[in-house]
């Protein structure tokens, strides 16, 4: 359906491969963070979500938009995540952080961005139980923080 | 907490009081900032991992022969 979209407005095959994996991650995100409650079929949303990204891509004469400024329109509220994003240094970070933290990464992100709960997290990281995962991630959260602020520092001299 | 202020969107009485705090204290401010980051780090981390995984189920679905007529399909609709 999207590709048959894509590919009525003039898009190839790649631009309706990036549209529909985009559109299924905001779909997800969105599903993640509100819970938003379906009146129609999934593919619906998608839909909905890969032709709203295309007029976007469309008109911002074939530049790429990035996932955030979507997220940004799709959340009503102010979303937390606009600041800074577009920083050549935050995909440094990333890699540095894939490189050296790689276990406190997936489970940071199992948290807060699978947002699977603490007994669900202690099965799949082999932790004893809810408590000491707790921990784990508390102390996670304290690493990552501690190196994304040490590396920062160095790009930014200035912190707002 | 840092973390209920940054990650709950209620605009209750205590978050009123949690941004006044972060006025007459510039380190929690910082502090703030840095746990801010970090969520954002780990957010890009997991959308990274999702877009991995979808794009897995992508090659398998256009370059393995199992799903050959789905793949025939969709390039038709690009054959100019």
């Amino acid at each position: 359906m999207v590709a048959r979209h894509v590919s009525k407005m003039g898009g190839s095959f790649e631009e309706a491969k990036d549209i529909f994996q985009d559109a299924l991650v905001v779909y997800y995100e969105k599903v993640q963070v509100s819970g938003l409650k379906l009146k129609y079929q999934e593919k619906a949303y998608l839909f909905g979500i890969a032709k709203y990204l295309w007029i976007k891509r469309y008109q911002e004469n074939d530049k790429h938009v990035t996932l955030d400024s979507l997220v940004l329109i799709f959340n009503k509220e102010i979303d937390l995540a606009d600041t800074g994003y577009e920083e050549v240094s935050s995909w440094k970070l990333m890699h540095l952080l894939e490189q050296a933290g790689q276990k406190c990464m997936q489970l940071l992100s199992a948290f807060y961005y699978e947002k699977l709960d603490m007994e669900t997290l202690a099965g799949r990281f082999g932790f004893s139980g809810a408590r000491s995962a707790t921990a784990q991630k508390f102390k996670c959260l304290e690493k990552v923080k501690e190196t994304v602020k040490a590396k920062s520092l160095k790009y930014e001299d200035i912190i707002e | 907490m840092i973390e209920h202020y940054l990650l709950s969107d209620g605009k209750d009485g205590e978050r009123f009081l949690f941004e006044a705090k972060m006025i007459l204290q510039p380190e929690l401010k910082q502090q703030v900032y840095w746990q801010n980051k970090t969520y954002q780090v780990v957010r890009d981390y997991g959308r990274k991992q999702l877009k991995n995984e979808i794009n897995n189920i992508h090659e398998t679905l256009f370059n393995t022969a199992e799903h050959q007529s789905f793949r025939q399909k969709v390039m038709r609709l690009f054959r100019k």
